[in-house]
């Protein structure tokens, strides 16, 4: 088991485990955190958006939200946003945000899956990897297989497939952050290392630095299945 | 009042107030606080246990109200997780607290319980009256306000109405923890001072199982009142 640390990260004092490097608690002005405790996805803050015959599901139990996608070879979607696709949080205001997900299924043939945050709506049927149908958006994800790659775009500057040169398990949890302290300089984490150091992430030329969390598993058509599991999302802001 | 103190247990942080001992926050990787805010209890965590005898349950100022309000037969009151759902895991550093008073003192046959339950909760299972349940870690009032200690992991050496030594009036609240840090001791406080620190409790033989945070009245047969203000339940792990 972990230990308490502190860190001190966009002149924010955040506390984190320093075995798994969870941030256990920012001490920002604005905190969100969302542990999937219960039987039912809270609609209060979230949007379950689901498009397919079968259906893909979208379902919260023993402490987790799991978004699966069915084999049928079909348009699907099982993804999480916020309630009415709302843009709350200001990538320009030290937004960092942190996911521990566990991808259960790793996604085949045409299965894409995305967590991070998106500057619009979850619409059906637009793609990041196998099209770039999303226009504003900073995301890990998985295309076809467990390899991690970053997407991102502020619709003038983009970063696309990036590979973070690690691999995921079925059935292991990992902790992703995207770290937004500098907005011209974003920042990948996976389990407290940073990946894709190399890379200068900008996202300064958003039209509006208006973002949601979003939580993705879907194909535009044909085969392909996936099952993420996600155990908890943390937002913070340092600033109103 | 009290002032904010820090404190250091399993190597987790956590501050507290100096005067009732309460946690008033666990800077712990999982942390669920339910301080039963507003009219009606929020079903996506918890869920309500009663039967059609007289018994009720509410939200109502700032607790959680269970009530036994006639002697009649066979009652149950209780606030338990969603489903029933087994989520906590005892050998990760788990702890349990909850701020309460038990306004009306359970009489006759009686018997309150909160602490964590190794199975659901179900109608007409009792702790002290039969050993209906098989696994169970709670504080205990049992037709009075003796506050009493039951700890069994469905092994031999089980620990039964182990006194505490201490008799609560109607009219306190009090702040209970229990301590599941070290499966093999677990400790019990009551306002911050640790009781029936002469027994050893354990847990071991659940080192496979997860529990669930309860608080409940429940009544097999004949007569018997009792009334619980619930004000808070905190419930906290060391890792995931």
């Amino acid at each position: 088991m972990g230990t308490t640390k502190s860190k001190w990260r966009g002149s924010q004092l955040a506390f984190y485990d320093s075995a798994t490097f969870e941030t256990c608690l920012p001490l920002a002005p604005r905190y969100f955190f969302d542990d999937f405790e219960g039987e039912t996805l809270n609609t209060d803050v979230w949007l379950a958006n689901l498009l397919g015959a079968a259906p893909p599901t979208v379902t919260v139990a023993d402490g987790f939200a799991v978004l699966t996608l069915t084999a049928a070879a079909q348009a699907q979607e099982a993804d999480i946003g916020a309630s009415g696709n709302s843009l709350d949080w200001d990538i320009s205001k030290g937004l960092i945000i942190e996911y521990r997900i566990n991808i259960a299924t790793l996604p085949t043939d045409e299965a894409e899956m995305h967590f991070g945050v998106l500057g619009e709506a979850i619409v059906d049927q637009q793609q990041i990897s196998s099209a770039d149908d999303v226009a504003e958006h900073a995301v890990f994800s998985f295309d076809g297989d467990g390899l991690c790659r970053i997407n991102t775009d502020d619709a003038t500057n983009e970063t696309t497939a990036v590979t973070t040169g690690i691999t995921v398990a079925a059935g292991v949890f990992h902790i992703y952050r995207i770290d937004f302290t500098d907005d011209a300089d974003v920042k990948f984490y996976i389990d407290g290392v940073q990946v894709i150091p190399a890379t200068t992430v900008m996202m300064d030329d958003i039209a509006s630095p208006l973002v949601q969390p979003a939580m993705i598993a879907q194909k535009n058509a044909g085969a392909g299945l996936g099952v993420v599991q996600i155990d908890y999302v943390k937002i913070w802001q340092a600033t109103r | 009042m009290g002032a904010t103190r820090a404190k250091w247990r399993g190597n987790q942080l956590a501050f507290y107030d100096g005067t009732t001992y309460e946690t008033v926050r666990p800077v712990a990787p999982r942390v669920l606080i339910e301080d039963f805010e507003g009219d009606t209890l929020n079903t996506d965590k918890w869920l309500y246990s009663s039967t059609a005898n007289e018994d009720t349950q509410a939200v109502n100022i700032g607790d959680a109200v269970l009530t036994f309000t006639a002697d009649v037969t066979q009652q149950e009151s209780g606030v338990l997780a969603a489903g029933n759902s087994l989520d906590w895991d005892p050998t990760k550093g788990l702890i349990y607290e909850a701020r309460l008073r038990l306004s009306v003192l359970p009489t006759l046959l009686t018997e309150a319980h909160w602490g964590f339950l190794g199975e659901a909760q179900v109608d007409d299972k009792q702790i002290c009256s039969a050993e209906d349940y098989l696994k169970e870690c709670v504080f205990t009032a049992d037709g009075s306000g003796i506050i009493t200690i039951n700890c069994d992991d469905n092994v031999a050496g089980a620990q039964h109405a182990v006194a505490t030594g201490v008799t609560v009036l109607a009219t306190d609240y009090h702040v209970y923890k229990i301590d599941i840090t070290n499966i093999a001791d677990i400790k019990f406080y009551i306002d911050g001072v640790g009781v029936a620190t002469g027994t050893t409790f354990t847990l071991d033989s659940l080192v496979a199982d997860t529990l669930q945070p309860v608080a409940f009245l429940t009544k097999n047969a004949d007569a018997g009142l009792g009334t619980m203000l619930l004000d808070y339940i905190r419930v906290w792990q060391a890792t995931r």
